[in-house]
């Protein structure tokens, strides 16, 4: 049975790649897009506003939704125009657009979790650092954003779990990661059952490369802070 | 190295981020390989099947640069529509439908719809062998229903399965007389096998196969089907796309 797959391996492998590539190419863009909407849902109105905005658009639209939109969307939008404007603009990459798609969705998720460490983060922090006299920017990121990213960094990972899984919806737009690879593989080998438990097991083993990452960064956070926190 | 090629593949496949200029000149071509013979993939990554080398051998006709990429079925249409490829180059049955919305190529073959039986049944008398026997296809096809019921008689009997293979394991044992589908899946995936033979030659009526599988273009297209079509025509009246269906099938393709 297997030998009907063997030959695909290396063509399968490299989609497995390119999920766990994908997946680490959006996360800091989606981390510093969640870190910046926190930051804004506790400052001034008219950005603690546009950032709840962001929050309840991005959290409550679907995956599916937000990346056909970047692909066709955006492929629909630059054919019009350049129709009108009677030039050939090119069109969009599809992993540009799941890139896109995924950062600006899981930074609204990110943006949720870091805004709750922020709310529970003691003023007293903030003010030992005014006390001995760091400017505002200084105390944001000496004290503030660390500790949010320390506190933070188990929800996270959860977060960049499920973004493994969901950017398997960019196979959707062709993006040819492990979904869209093993579909290939599946109607080259005519065996479904066996291309789709095989690519089980090629998830269970990049989510298992994930949480070992997971567990380094958590570790590694704890000594650097010592017990607190 | 090899993933960061892999990406540069993809990304020049789908001719995005390719130089926009060349791009102009070269057709882009959508297919849908995850469909074996028609299009897959050698295990190396290269895209492969007759739908693959059809359009392969259309461009080499005309002399026109093309690009193949491999699009999901599920998009390739909204692909067309936002100009991500130019041609869906996956044989699409020709519905009226489709044929309203978009432009499309000549026919480039018909799907038969025939009957098959064990070997060794006598099937000289050609559809007689068959004739008040239950028949078992796919459920909820009016297209086959009404075939099976032309071919027949209005009161055949006809039971309808969920798959073409469930109904040829019913068949194996006896409890129906044959099994009715298109020509490509019955000649593909059991009579190649030996184990099965059809009961007449495969019927091509369009008034009950409608009008055959062909490539799909956006409207306004007009320029680029009159050429894809000249080259169609060309590689079908030389014989190279029999050479390919040959290969692929295991048989002639009709597209008459």
């Amino acid at each position: 049975m297997l030998e009907v797959a063997a030959p695909y391996f290396a063509f399968w492998s490299l989609g497995a790649a390119f999920t766990l590539g994908l997946s680490v190419a959006v996360f800091p863009a989606a981390v510093l897009l969640g870190l910046a909407s926190a930051l804004a849902f506790h400052s001034g109105r008219a950005a603690a506003g546009a950032a709840s905005i962001y929050f309840a658009i991005f959290r409550g639209l679907p995956e599916i939704l937000v990346i056909l939109a970047a692909f066709h969307g955006v492929n629909i939008l630059l054919r019009t125009v350049g129709t009108g404007a009677g030039v050939a603009l090119p069109t969009i990459d599809p992993f540009l657009a799941a890139w896109l798609a995924l950062a600006v969705q899981f930074g609204a998720y990110a943006g949720v979790i870091m805004s709750d460490w922020l709310r529970i983060q003691p003023a007293g922090l903030s003010e030992a650092g005014a006390a001995v006299g760091m400017t505002r920017s200084q105390i944001r990121r000496r004290i503030v954003i660390p500790l949010v990213l320390r506190g933070a960094t188990a929800s996270l990972g959860n977060l960049f779990l499920v973004l493994l899984k969901v950017s398997a919806l960019a196979s959707l737009i062709g993006v040819e990661e492990l979904s869209r690879r093993t579909a290939i593989v599946s109607g080259a080998i005519r065996d479904p059952l066996l291309a789709y438990s095989i690519a089980a097991v090629l998830y269970l083993m990049i989510s298992a490369l994930a949480e070992i990452g997971q567990n380094l960064l958590e570790r590694r956070s704890h000594r650097r802070g010592g017990a607190g926190a | 190295m090899s993933l960061n090629r892999s990406f540069l593949t993809l990304t020049v496949a789908l001719g995005t981020l390719a130089a926009p200029v060349a791009a102009q000149e070269s057709i882009l071509i959508g297919i849908d390989a995850a469909y074996r013979p028609f299009a897959y993939v050698e295990p190396s990554g290269a895209l492969t099947g007759f739908e693959v080398e059809l359009a392969e051998a259309v461009c080499a006709a005309i002399e026109a640069r093309c690009e193949i990429s491999n699009v999901p079925w599920d998009g390739i249409f909204t692909a067309l529509d936002s100009g991500a490829i130019d041609m869906v180059g996956t044989t699409v049955t020709k519905t009226a439908a489709r044929m309203e919305a978009y432009d499309t190529s000549v026919t480039i073959y018909n799907v038969g719809y025939g009957f098959i039986v064990p070997e060794g049944t006598d099937v000289s008398g050609g559809m007689e062998a068959i004739e008040g026997q239950a028949i078992g296809t796919i459920v909820g096809t009016e297209a086959y229903y009404a075939f099976i019921r032309g071919m027949l008689g209005e009161e055949a009997d006809i039971r309808g399965y969920d798959t073409i293979d469930a109904a040829v394991l019913d068949l194996d044992a006896g409890r129906i007389g044959a099994v009715m589908s298109d020509n490509f899946q019955l000649q593909d995936q059991f009579v190649s096998t030996g184990d099965y033979v059809f009961v007449a030659e495969p019927v091509f009526d369009p008034q009950w196969t409608g009008d055959g599988r062909g490539w799909i273009f956006r409207q306004g297209s007009a320029e680029l089907v009159a050429r894809m079509d000249a080259g169609l025509e060309q590689v079908i009246g030389d014989g190279t796309m029999d050479e390919i269906a040959m290969r692929y099938f295991g048989m002639a393709l009709s597209s008459e």
